[in-house]
């Protein structure tokens, strides 16, 4: 045994350890993900050094520009205790989608427009059925250049069943790295009132440069608009990543070379383990 | 009330576009809005308020500001 002055042996039982400091990684292939892309957006997938690596699809014949039924990742959302957080208790999380690089063919005609991001909702599978509810922001493709310009992006629940898209204004060259906040609650689940689900987002220059805004849109916001598309469980919720092809019209890819995305996405929670406050009554 | 009148004001704001689409029971509609955020100083506003010529020059100044 030692008896080393000072070398106090024990000092951390009873005190509760954080699992997770400051900004996590958003991991697509934890063991704890759910995978799925029922309309084939996406060929394959990996995670090096902290970034994300998608390989879009050489074909894509799925209309659409809802990041929901894209390529979706989903994991249980936890604290920095680890500890599963649910809708019963207000929170927010910050998100950071910074676009890296891009190679191969896009935004040209016949070529996918790659869009990808993150956000959060109710369901841990089945992501793009109608009972879910969410609200994810990120980037849409807005040019063929090396690097591409961007425009911010918006996909959210919109009434019981519903779901809406936004695009902000081109952005200049050089746009995207997005700091997203999102507020959740506390009239979300059982008490689901409109607008006490919303996400903010500020988008400027790549990290390694100046940071600097963009001299066209600073900030994105919206809100689940009504009660019926806000959250209306009370359990787990869940951190999702998606990615895929923007377009509401049939691409034929053919001869073309599809596009390699490298991106980062990390997130922080503000969330208490031990609850908040009390109900007001 | 001239553009620089605002310019020199406490009077801030981003204007841009965004291009929407919702789909609500299988019914897709879209359309494009304009976004603004803006904080506009009082004597500002109520100077537009009281004025129709006051208020366009407030409104090409925050068109003025799309990238």
């Amino acid at each position: 045994m030692s008896k080393v002055p000072g070398n106090i042996s024990g000092r951390s039982l009873g005190i509760r350890r954080r699992k997770h400091l400051g900004w996590r990684t958003l991991d697509i292939k934890a063991p704890d993900v759910v995978a799925e892309d029922p309309n084939s957006h996406i060929s394959g997938s990996a995670t090096t050094g902290g970034n994300t690596v998608v390989t879009f699809n050489g074909s894509c014949s799925h209309n659409t520009n809802d990041g929901i039924d894209m390529a979706v990742f989903g994991m249980p959302l936890t604290n920095n205790y680890g500890d599963a957080i649910t809708f019963t208790t207000p929170f927010s999380i910050k998100f950071q989608v910074e676009f890296i690089g891009c190679t191969g063919d896009y935004k040209g005609t016949n070529e996918a427009i790659p869009c990808f991001g993150m956000g959060i909702g109710q369901n841990g599978s089945d992501f793009d059925n109608t009972n879910n509810h969410w609200i994810m922001s990120g980037f849409v493709f807005n040019s063929a250049a090396d690097p591409p310009t961007l425009k911010m992006y918006n996909n959210r629940a919109n009434g019981h069943t519903g779901q809406s898209v936004n695009n902000g204004s081109a952005m200049n060259a050089g746009s995207g790295f997005m700091n997203g906040t999102i507020y959740v609650g506390p009239a979300v689940g059982s008490k689901a009132d409109a607008e006490s689900v919303m996400i903010m987002n500020n988008t400027t220059q790549y990290s390694g440069t100046s940071y600097a805004y963009d001299n066209g849109p600073t900030s994105l916001n919206y809100d689940l608009p009504n009660d019926a598309s806000t959250f209306d469980s009370d359990g787990q919720i869940y951190l999702y990543a998606f990615f895929g092809t923007n377009s509401t019209s049939s691409l034929d890819y053919t001869s073309k070379t599809v596009p390699v995305l490298t991106c980062r996405l990390r997130y922080l929670i503000t969330s208490d383990p031990g609850g908040w406050g009390g109900s007001g009554t | 009330m001239t553009p620089d009148d605002i310019n020199n004001s406490n009077t801030s704001a981003n204007v841009n576009s965004s291009d929407c689409v919702q789909r609500i029971d299988g019914v897709t509609s879209s359309w494009t809005e304009t976004v603004v955020n803006a904080r506009v100083e009082q004597s500002i506003w109520d100077a537009a308020l009281a004025s129709a010529d006051d208020a366009l020059v407030l409104v090409q100044w925050l068109e003025s500001l799309r990238p």
